[in-house]
């Protein structure tokens, strides 16, 4: 235990080595892989997986992922990474995902925090609703 | 005995002859006073030793049996006194007890009904909760019943609205909806 914590904690300097202007910057992820190749820590393996969970997190925090039902115009996607930049002071990257099982309408994921706006949603409260 | 009367007779008759007849009959008689005296005093001696010292202790013990035995009656007669006290007595007691034991009995036999009675009042009031407890056991499970049945039913009213939905809806009506959505997210946040 004492152990994973360490490389936790070189997982988490490696992290803050990789971002650039409050993003996950690619080069630098790139040249510290490469540096971990030529150099390899001790427990490598678990040094990565460490990493690559905190990167995702970290990429998560500034991307939005917009899951909708039905074509979506690139105006209404712009639009939305203006009000998440509102939301949360910094820049969000807004990713689609087609998801038909939202009927129609669509769900943003940012981070842990999730917005939804769907058919499918809608419909959810008439299922506890007592006839 | 004849011979003396015979003797007598003739006696009488000299006697009426004769001058002295008591002379001449102590004479006849061989009766000699100092004798007859003697003999009187010796009579009186012996009447009396008899007395003092064979009649008198005789005399004596007969009057103490005869007190014994009057003590004896007198004790009976007491005894039977007593005895028949005691007899009344015990007929008393008897009568109490009898009284005493058949208060008793009643007192039992109420008690008893009373016990009855309240056993009877409880198996009611038991029976009754029981009654009760599974009639809002029923009651209770139909509830249930009724609101997973409407779960049931608004699930699968959902269900069916969201397959009409999704067949029906065309790719345009989607995207408008889509759209819309975006703008509702933007104006709720």
């Amino acid at each position: 235990m004492a152990g994973n914590r360490k490389q936790i904690e070189f997982a988490k300097k490696l992290l803050e080595i990789s971002i650039e202007d409050g993003e996950v910057n690619p080069e630098r992820v790139t040249a510290i892989l490469e540096e971990l190749k030529k150099n390899p820590p001790a427990k490598y393996p678990k040094v990565l997986r460490a990493y690559l969970k905190l990167v995702k997190k970290e990429i998560k925090k500034y991307t939005a992922v917009l899951e909708h039902s039905g074509a979506i115009s690139d105006k209404a996607i712009l639009e939305l990474g203006k009000e998440l930049f509102e939301i949360y002071g910094r820049r969000i990257h807004v990713t689609t995902k087609s998801s038909e099982e939202l009927i129609a309408g669509v769900r943003v994921s940012v981070g842990d925090d999730v917005y939804e706006n769907s058919i499918i949603s809608r419909m959810q409260p008439l299922r506890s609703i007592s006839l | 005995m004849l011979d003396t009367l015979l003797i007598i007779a003739a006696a009488t008759t000299d006697a009426t002859s004769s001058a002295g007849p008591l002379s001449e009959l102590a004479g006849k008689f061989h009766v000699e006073t100092n004798i007859l005296v003697a003999q009187i005093i010796n009579f009186l001696i012996v009447a009396f030793l008899l007395y003092r010292f064979a009649f008198k202790p005789i005399i004596a013990t007969i009057d103490m049996r005869q007190q014994k035995i009057a003590d004896g009656l007198q004790y009976a007669e007491e005894v039977k006194l007593k005895l028949a006290d005691v007899e009344k007595k015990q007929a008393d007691t008897l009568k109490e007890a009898s009284l005493e034991a058949q208060k008793t009995v009643g007192d039992a036999r109420s008690q008893a009904k009373q016990h009855l009675e309240s056993q009877k009042s409880e198996a009611q009031a038991q029976a009754e909760d029981l009654l009760k407890k599974a009639r809002e056991a029923i009651d209770l499970e139909r509830t249930k019943m009724i609101s997973e049945a409407k779960e049931e039913i608004a699930g699968l009213v959902v269900q069916t609205a969201e397959k009409v939905l999704a067949r029906e809806l065309t790719a345009s009506e989607k995207s408008s909806f889509s759209e819309s959505a975006v703008k509702e997210i933007k104006s709720n946040s």
